[in-house]
């Protein structure tokens, strides 16, 4: 007997098949000992499974079914279209994300705007007359500035800038650069001098030997020149014990005359 | 007239009448025990079966179709989590068998029966219940369904997921891998 023969017999026993085809197969299988025991055997399954269709009462209540489901807080879901634009907004949610993580990072890194060496004429500390001969170096955002990743932005030590213009002052007093004829309020880098800012207009002489203080100013980058911060003046009056020029420190550069 | 009806409770639910939940509860409960009780042969389990089909069912009404008979889509849940637990019950059994080195196999092997089933069960009965316990869970939910149950194969091909005649191809299969089983038995005690 083989398998599909036996499924046929399986078939007959637990009535899957029609009774035309089961009266059929009935007059196959008289002469067939093999499958007149499978059917047998296949018949008394047959009332054996009916017979455990019987169970025990439950007893389940309503209650349980209302506390199980409120303990996990359960509600009906509203009948909602199912959106299939997850696909699409995802990677624009994750591209969004990626921007805004770049931009974050490069406002952390990109420095503070960095002062800038500008003549201001219109200082009002410094107008002498209508003429205002003097130009003031004053700190003031430069706002073109344009962050480049690959350059490392040098650190701001206006100090140093300051003190070596200062000690070179205190060498040779005769021998005076043109940057001091300008307050440098934070100091100055001198790679980034320009020797022209500062300049007296056309006309007015030229700084010379005849300025006789330096303002040294140690404030911090980013401070007007208007402002009241400590300003250290340099004589060109020597100490007698140390040699060096004389440098006095004043709280505001309002009254502060540079170059004469 | 009761797919109108069960539909219709179905949509009362949707909007927040828990009282309709519980009139299908009530009509279907039977229903949905018998069977777990058949694929677990504990009344506790059987009821905890019951209980998590509910709850699953009522978390995800809004999933039902109105096309398909409510017991149908109840049915197939209650499939899914006997199914679900007696993979977990046979992991723990290997394990506990592992781990008692075979002592605890009058715990283990065969059925595990409930005291009402053996002030009730003669021979015949436990017989063929080892026999059904024995099965692999997709013979057992099939046999189950069709020769204890005597579900309809339309009806077996939406519960189980797959095509009448899928369905019957697995009936065919599961009642030749019970009989298998169940012919030493039958050589020890005749049925």
């Amino acid at each position: 007997m083989n398998g599909k023969f036996e499924d046929k017999v399986a078939q007959f026993a637990f009535g899957d098949l029609s009774p035309e085809e089961g009266a059929q197969f009935e007059r196959e299988v008289q002469g067939d000992p093999d499958a007149q025991r499978a059917l047998s055997l296949y018949k008394e399954m047959r009332e054996g499974l009916r017979s455990l269709a019987d169970v025990p009462e439950d007893q389940f209540s309503k209650e349980r079914l209302r506390d199980a489901i409120l303990k996990q807080g359960l509600k009906p879901v509203a009948t909602q279209p199912v959106s299939n634009r997850g696909w699409f907004w995802m990677p624009v949610a994750a591209c969004a994300l990626g921007f805004g993580m770049m931009f974050v990072v490069n406002t952390l890194r990109r420095p503070s705007a960095g002062p800038q060496v500008v003549i201001n004429a219109k200082d009002p500390a410094f107008n002498i007359g209508s003429q205002s001969p003097l130009k003031v170096a004053e700190v003031a955002p430069h706002e073109d500035f344009k962050f480049d990743p690959l350059t490392v932005p040098k650190p701001l030590v206006r100090d140093t800038a300051a003190e070596k213009v200062a000690a070179r002052a205190s060498k040779n007093p005769d021998e005076v650069d043109p940057r001091l004829s300008a307050v440098i309020p934070g100091g100055m880098d001198e790679a980034s001098y320009d020797p022209n800012v500062g300049d007296p207009p056309a006309g007015s002489s030229q700084p010379s030997a005849t300025v006789n203080t330096v303002a040294v100013n140690p404030v911090h980058a980013g401070t007007d020149s208007t402002s009241s911060g400590p300003i250290v003046l340099i004589d060109q009056d020597k100490d007698e014990q140390t040699g060096a020029c004389k440098a006095t420190e004043v709280g505001s550069s309002s009254n502060v005359l540079v170059g004469g | 007239m009761e797919l109108d009806t069960d539909v219709a409770l179905v949509k009362k639910a949707r909007d927040g009448d828990f009282g309709a939940f519980e009139q299908l509860f009530d009509r279907h409960r039977s229903l949905v025990y018998r069977f777990a009780y058949q694929m677990t042969s504990r009344r506790d389990d059987a009821e905890d079966v019951v209980q998590e089909a509910f709850v699953r069912a009522y978390q995800n009404l809004h999933r039902y179709r109105d096309e398909a008979k409510f017991t149908t889509w109840l049915l197939r849940i209650v499939t899914n989590l006997c199914t679900d637990q007696a993979r977990m019950t046979q992991r723990r059994t290997a394990l506990e068998q592992q781990e008692a080195a075979g002592a605890l196999d009058w715990m283990t092997s065969g059925e595990i029966e409930d005291p009402v089933n053996n002030l009730e069960a003669d021979r015949r009965k436990v017989a063929l219940r080892k026999a059904l316990n024995a099965l692999p869970v997709h013979h057992k939910s099939v046999i189950i369904l069709r020769d204890i149950e005597e579900r309809e194969y339309p009806d077996m091909a939406a519960i189980l997921g797959c095509t009448v005649g899928g369905a019957k191809l697995r009936v065919l299969r599961a009642r030749r891998a019970l009989k298998e089983r169940i012919a030493p038995l039958l050589g020890e005690d005749r049925l």
